[in-house]
């Protein structure tokens, strides 16, 4: 921390409060000091439950083994004539339960102070509360990569194999790509969990999220398997930024050309998604303001 | 620049009324019985910088919804609140940065993570420079004596023990102001006489401005110089402790031990509230007779052994208030 900064404290720990002294005049920012230390913590309590990483980390495997085992028998039947090899499949199903992070901690957390009205006191915090569950996610997304998804790919690379892209271009974009998905994810989780403030069982429509997104990022069943009519229309939803696109530049499976495409549309989805989301909490703060919750 | 200014200040909330049976609630649906329910009607008050006010009421009276108006949580419906230059609910971020507040049971610290952790996080969240931040955590250790259970998770707090860190953490940015709502609910005696403590010190230290709501009136008695009552939405009283207890403490009690039973006791501008054995109580409105001279009437009449002047409680006071009005406290 800069120590000029003109913060709005005392100067001196005796000298009292005087009328004209505006000592408060410039509010606190969010800035990426503290942007860190807010991934730091979410990634320093993500890892104090042994026992819940544990079993979350067992049953990915139990269901990363599964896919891949209903999947590769599948495909040996010929389902499709033309189409990814066996190993770009393993590969796809591997990351696809993996990478994403469908279901956000905060939103079952947001009903509950909602309903306890303890959400009025976001209204008085320094920082936007858009922002302080961004870091939070952020924190626990990098816990996840490194400590779920990274065994498990590894874990498959070893046992199984894994088809690792070779071209520095694609590692590239597909990194880019996960971000643009993690940003995706988050506003969506955010619009589910500010939901609360209308209605007060967040369960069903949180469900209704987790299996639209599933269903079409691709997570449940590669897109290469819709139909090819439907196809092009699920591609230029959001969802497919999800987990559709990250895959298949991991896969190394589009053009570049393409693949700048699919990433701007990411970008633009990101955007209008977290603005549907500013819009409601702006909506969401009136009505707490007004009628107090 | 006083620290907060209320002026006329409103708050109606719209309350949606159910109307009875089927057709009624089909009525609901389509056009909703709204009523209005005024909580705040009308309220004028304006606290110095380093004022130290008890705001006190029945449940209902009006009271957190002021609170809530003050720390920018909820929109007037009309008047106006300004604190510090600012209307906080149209400057929420800008007010923020110079208030803290403590609200009852709810939490602001981080549930699986050691308090010292959630400090730091406020070290980031309100900027204070790593030399002030150090000052102010080395204050609120030796005050509110954390040094105990800083690196304990703050789920296996006791309530006591957790209480005293959410008010370290509504300090720690010097606020200009702090509301403090019900701080020392469900705590022992030793943590509430311990942040008791500390709010006199940081008052008297910082001339901070303390508003501060309870229902227990020790917390009133050792911690404010001012107070405001409210009822109904209306102020009733607003003045300092001193005035209080001239307005509303005039009564006395007087308990005396004679040396043997009196059963006709009797003594002129008193009544007598209790005649036990050789105990009698009698009360008196020192605005009619001085305690000296109807002790004088008394050791003429009867022989007196001892006796005991006693100030009433603000609390039985308080109740007392309430009580000509009307409200169960």
């Amino acid at each position: 921390m800069n120590a000029s900064l003109p913060v709005g404290i005392n100067p001196s720990p005796k000298t009292p409060y005087r009328p004209t002294q505006q000592a408060h005049h410039n509010s606190p920012r969010m800035t990426l000091a503290t942007f860190a230390v807010l991934i730091r913590q979410a990634f320093l309590q993500s890892t104090v439950f042994r026992a819940n990483y544990l079993i979350g980390l067992l049953s990915d495997l139990l269901f990363v083994y599964l896919s891949i085992q209903v999947w590769t028998v599948l495909y040996s039947n010929q389902i499709l004539e033309s189409g990814p090899t066996t190993i770009q499949l393993i590969t796809y199903v591997t990351l696809a339960r993996i990478v994403a992070p469908v279901d956000m901690e905060f939103v079952q957390n947001m009903q509950q102070r909602v309903l306890s009205g303890e959400i009025a006191g976001e209204l008085i915090k320094p920082i936007p509360l858009s922002w302080f569950l961004l870091a939070q996610e952020v924190g626990r997304y990098i816990s996840r990569l490194l400590l779920r998804v990274l065994p498990i790919a590894l874990l498959v690379f070893f046992t199984i194999s894994l088809s690792v892209p070779d071209s520095p271009i694609y590692i590239l974009l597909f990194v880019v790509s996960i971000i643009l998905s993690f940003i995706i994810m988050f506003s969506i989780n955010y619009i589910t969990a500010l939901a609360a403030f209308w209605i007060t069982q967040l369960f069903s429509i949180n469900v209704l999220k987790g299996q639209t997104v599933r269903l079409l990022s691709g997570i449940l069943v590669p897109l290469w398997f819709f139909p090819a009519a439907a196809l092009p229309v699920i591609e230029l939803l959001p969802f497919a930024s999800i987990a559709f696109v990250p895959i298949q530049l991991f896969l190394e499976e589009i053009s570049i050309v393409k693949a700048c495409y699919s990433l701007a549309l990411q970008l633009a989805w990101g955007i209008i998604i977290w603005q549907i989301g500013r819009w409601m909490w702006s909506r969401a703060v009136r009505q707490l303001s007004i009628n107090g919750g | 620049m006083n620290a907060i200014e209320v002026t006329d200040l409103w708050k109606v909330y719209e309350i949606k009324q159910h109307r009875k049976g089927l057709m009624g609630g089909l009525h609901d649906l389509i056009r909703p019985h709204i009523i209005e329910k005024p909580a705040v009607r009308g309220i004028n008050f304006s606290i110095q910088q380093g004022e130290t006010v008890g705001y006190i009421g029945p449940n209902g009276s009006g009271k957190s919804t002021t609170i809530k108006m003050l720390t920018g949580i909820l929109t007037p419906t009309r008047g106006q609140v300004i604190v510090r230059g600012v209307e906080p609910n149209r400057q929420r971020q800008a007010n923020a940065a110079h208030i803290g507040a403590v609200f009852g049971q709810r939490t602001q610290l981080w549930w699986d993570l050691a308090i010292r952790e959630s400090f730091d996080l406020f070290r980031h969240i309100y900027r204070i420079p790593a030399q002030r931040f150090k000052d102010n955590v080395d204050r609120m250790y030796n005050l509110l004596q954390l040094h105990s259970f800083d690196s304990t998770p703050v789920r296996q707090l006791s309530l006591g023990q957790r209480m005293r860190a959410e008010i370290a953490c509504a300090f720690f940015h010097d606020p200009a102001i702090v509301y403090l709502d019900e701080p020392t609910i469900g705590l022992d005696v030793i943590a509430k006489e311990q942040i008791r403590a500390f709010l006199r010190d940081i008052n008297r230290e910082l001339n901070t401005t303390i508003i501060l709501t309870t229902h227990d009136m020790e917390d009133i008695e050792q911690v404010c110089n001012r107070l405001i009552m409210i009822d109904d939405g209306h102020i009733i009283f607003d003045g300092g402790m001193q005035q209080f207890m001239d307005t509303y403490g005039t009564e006395r009690m007087l308990s005396i031990e004679l040396e043997s039973q009196v059963s006709d006791f009797y003594v002129e501008g008193a009544k007598v509230v209790a005649n036990e054995g050789k105990q009698v109580r009698i009360m008196f409105n020192k605005a009619d007779i001085s305690a000296s001279r109807l002790i004088g009437q008394l050791t003429e009449r009867y022989s007196v052994k001892d006796c005991q002047l006693q100030e009433p409680k603000i609390e039985h006071l308080i109740r007392g208030v309430y009580e000509s009005r009307g409200v169960t406290a």
